[in-house]
């Protein structure tokens, strides 16, 4: 009798912790780092009024190997992104050029390991919502968000993590697999939309499919670098960077962006805080072009956007204006 | 919807005048057509270089002139027949809309060059955020993109 106590006491146990959402995350992160996949997905990034819409097809052999090629936008179609000994590239199966893209790429992978992480760490509140179906299969719906210090008790609260606001995972119970996510850095804010639309369970996959093609050479990614001196080499004026950083501010990345309906360059410098995000924004051309609209606050941002001498500036980030305004002061030639 | 009916829509696009869903559905088709998404470029284009213009005033004596002149054409005059009137009241009506969207069309694109510099503005709030965004996609392509530009 005590033993099938006992034995129903841990089937339910372990029937309790399977709905429970950790556990969830830790099947997905076991799909992705497993499991053989193809099909066809969609991710949006939704900011204002522009949505930005890619379509993409994908083969995945589990977190060693997988490769994306581009359906939508239709400029972009036919570009192929392979992940092959830990690198991803770019490259166009017509021309005999390969683009070796920067590190730490986001992957499931890695943004399930820090969900777990954080949430076992008490930083993130998970929470599974009701059951729903993606693509006719049912899907377990986990829902993360950042955890609120205990009333009146800020100090027991663990150091608020550098992570969504919020962050749904649609998660397939049979397989594990992400069918469906969405992210939103900060609440009402931009939206990050991913959606599985066609799925194949263990396709058969061609040999050469996460290969490159013979004959082609690999260079590093132009417009991304890992730092100022990289960048500097690749634009025509002196990149500026500010003289006052807030504390424990550091440089993300640095972009150098070139569109042929820009006349010149523009450089970003993208920097990360404890607990905020910022951008410096800079181009330079010759000439007496309007550029001094008023500093402005969006509804969470904080910005400023001015001119000195040729340069044409714009910090943004969710930092106090204050903050801003001393950044943009120290970026000024004229200025100490 | 045809194509035709979407290019009437870019320029209240690049405006600023059409509603969140009418935008949306603008972008949807510019990025599934290929022809649409040329001349969305080209009209884009065309518009950004109108703002660049730099800011004319009329000369003074040529205001003056104006002014008189419609201050003559808005004086009273004898009425004509009732049927005159019904009939000149549409083209009246379409005259009037016309040059509304006329002049609205040239003050947001000459009198105010500042609002070139708030596009642009906007353009690099928006690249922030999904700078911000892009680090928390479960695939790649986001940030490829980004770091390559959209549309190249």
């Amino acid at each position: 009798m005590r033993f099938l106590l006992l034995c129903g006491v841990l089937l339910w146990a372990s029937g309790g912790a399977q709905e429970r959402p950790i556990h969830w995350l830790q099947r997905a992160l076991q799909a992705e780092g497993s499991l053989t996949v193809a099909g066809v997905r969609v991710t949006e990034l939704q900011v204002g009024r522009s949505v930005r819409r890619m379509e993409e097809r994908f083969w995945r052999q589990g977190a060693q190997a997988e490769r994306i090629e581009i359906l939508a936008p239709p400029e972009r179609r036919g570009e192929v992104l392979l992940l092959r000994d830990g690198k991803w590239l770019a490259f166009q199966p017509r021309t005999k050029e390969a683009f070796e893209l920067p590190e730490k790429l986001p992957q499931g992978t890695m943004l399930l390991r820090k969900a777990i992480e954080w949430v076992q760490a008490g930083a993130l509140q998970a929470e599974l919502l009701p059951d729903t179906t993606v693509l006719g299969r049912d899907c377990a719906v986990v829902r993360l968000s950042r955890a609120r210090p205990p009333r009146g008790r800020p100090e027991l609260s663990p150091k608020p993590p550098h992570f969504p606001a919020h962050m749904t995972l649609w998660i397939d119970k049979e397989t594990g697999v992400i069918l469906r996510y969405e992210s939103s850095v900060h609440p009402n804010a931009p939206v990050l939309r991913m959606e599985i639309t066609r799925l194949e369970l263990n396709p058969r996959l061609a040999p050469d499919l996460f290969t490159l093609p013979s004959g082609v050479t690999v260079r590093p990614l132009s417009g991304e670098y890992k730092s100022v001196e990289e960048a500097q080499r690749a634009v025509p004026f002196s990149i500026r960077v500010p003289r006052y950083l807030p504390a424990g501010a550091t440089l993300e990345r640095v972009l150098v962006r070139r569109r042929l309906t820009d006349n010149a360059p523009m450089v970003i410098l993208h920097y990360r805080t404890p607990n905020a995000r910022f951008s410096v924004f800079q181009t330079h051309q010759l000439g007496d072009g309007e550029f001094e609209p008023p500093g402005r606050h969006t509804r969470r941002l904080s910005v400023r956007f001015w001119r000195d001498g040729d340069y044409r500036f714009g910090v943004v980030g969710n930092l106090p204006q204050a903050e801003i305004e001393r950044i943009a002061h120290s970026l000024n030639r004229t200025n100490p | 919807m045809n194509c035709t009916r979407y290019a009437r829509w870019f320029w209240d696009d690049l405006e600023g005048r059409l509603s969140a869903a009418q935008a949306q559905e603008l972008r949807a088709h510019v990025q599934a057509c290929p022809r649409c998404q040329r001349q969305w470029e080209a009209a884009r284009a065309t518009y950004q270089a109108l703002r660049g213009l730099p800011r004319l005033r009329a000369p003074e004596r040529l205001i003056q002139q104006t002014r008189a002149r419609i201050r003559a054409a808005s004086t009273p005059k004898p009425v004509a027949a009732w049927w005159k009137r019904v009939a000149l009241a549409p083209a009246l009506g379409i005259l009037a809309a016309a040059a509304w969207w006329g002049w609205l069309a040239i003050n947001s694109a000459i009198m105010h060059p500042d609002t070139m510099a708030s596009q642009n503005t906007e353009n690099w709030v928006e690249l922030h955020e999904q700078l911000e965004l892009a680090d928390w996609s479960p695939t790649p392509t986001p940030r490829y993109f980004i770091t390559t530009g959209y549309t190249r």
